[in-house]
């Protein structure tokens, strides 16, 4: 039952954080990949 | 650790753009246009193939500096005949010229879904769908690209509910 709650939980982060990408122009979701590939 | 390679896919897509190429942008940058979170070298893209239009690549590899990675001799007509991907090399990194797509039938198929995504100084490339991104990935059939293909469904889902929401239609459910 744990692991099925940390694996709700790990969707539910990842699912906020791709709501966050949605709302991301490609022009900055570009730069972020340039950026990171430069770090 | 061997220096990168130069990556510069603006400088790719506006030698491809002032030639009048037509072409549609898949493979790992079209998903990082669309936000998959990955890191990518290099940008792979399909073409009409169309004579007038590989000539006009012809020209844009030209101005790239282009040289097949293999550094056998590059003949684009040729090579796109016998090769199923061109792996090529420029002065603005690394290239793939992709006539047919696993999973799909090239560019005339991709460019019903494909979307002209503004990336800065004036260059808007057609990138193929996030579905269709979806389906080359699921046809590849490969483990590695597994996450990355989840990664890219949920986007889809998500992306779907926050449209339905948009137009009104949302019910609340997943």
């Amino acid at each position: 039952m744990r692991t099925r709650g940390r694996c709700g939980d790990s969707n539910a982060e990842e699912d906020v954080e791709l709501q966050g990408v949605l709302q991301r122009s490609p022009q900055e979701n570009l730069e972020a990949m340039l950026e990171a590939r430069d770090r | 650790m061997p220096a990168r390679e130069p990556f510069d896919p603006i400088a790719v897509l506006q030698a491809l753009d002032e030639h009048g190429v037509r072409f549609v942008v898949v493979g790992a940058l079209g998903r990082v246009i669309h936000g998959s979170g990955e890191v990518t070298d290099g940008i792979d893209v399909v073409p009409a193939t169309g004579e007038e239009n590989l000539r006009r690549l012809g020209l844009a590899l030209d101005d790239l500096n282009a040289r097949r990675r293999d550094q056998a001799k590059l003949d684009l007509e040729q090579n796109l005949a016998r090769d199923p991907v061109l792996d090529l090399v420029t002065d603005a990194g690394a290239l793939k010229i992709v006539p047919e797509p696993a999973g799909t039938q090239g560019y005339h198929d991709l460019r019903r879904g494909a979307i002209r995504e503004p990336l800065g100084h004036g260059v808007r490339p057609s990138v193929a769908s996030l579905a269709d991104h979806a389906r080359m990935l699921a046809a590849f059939d490969r483990e590695q690209d597994i996450e990355t293909l989840r990664r890219v469904r949920r986007l889809i889902e998500l992306d779907r509910g926050a449209s339905a929401v948009a137009a009104g239609h949302w019910n609340g459910r997943p």
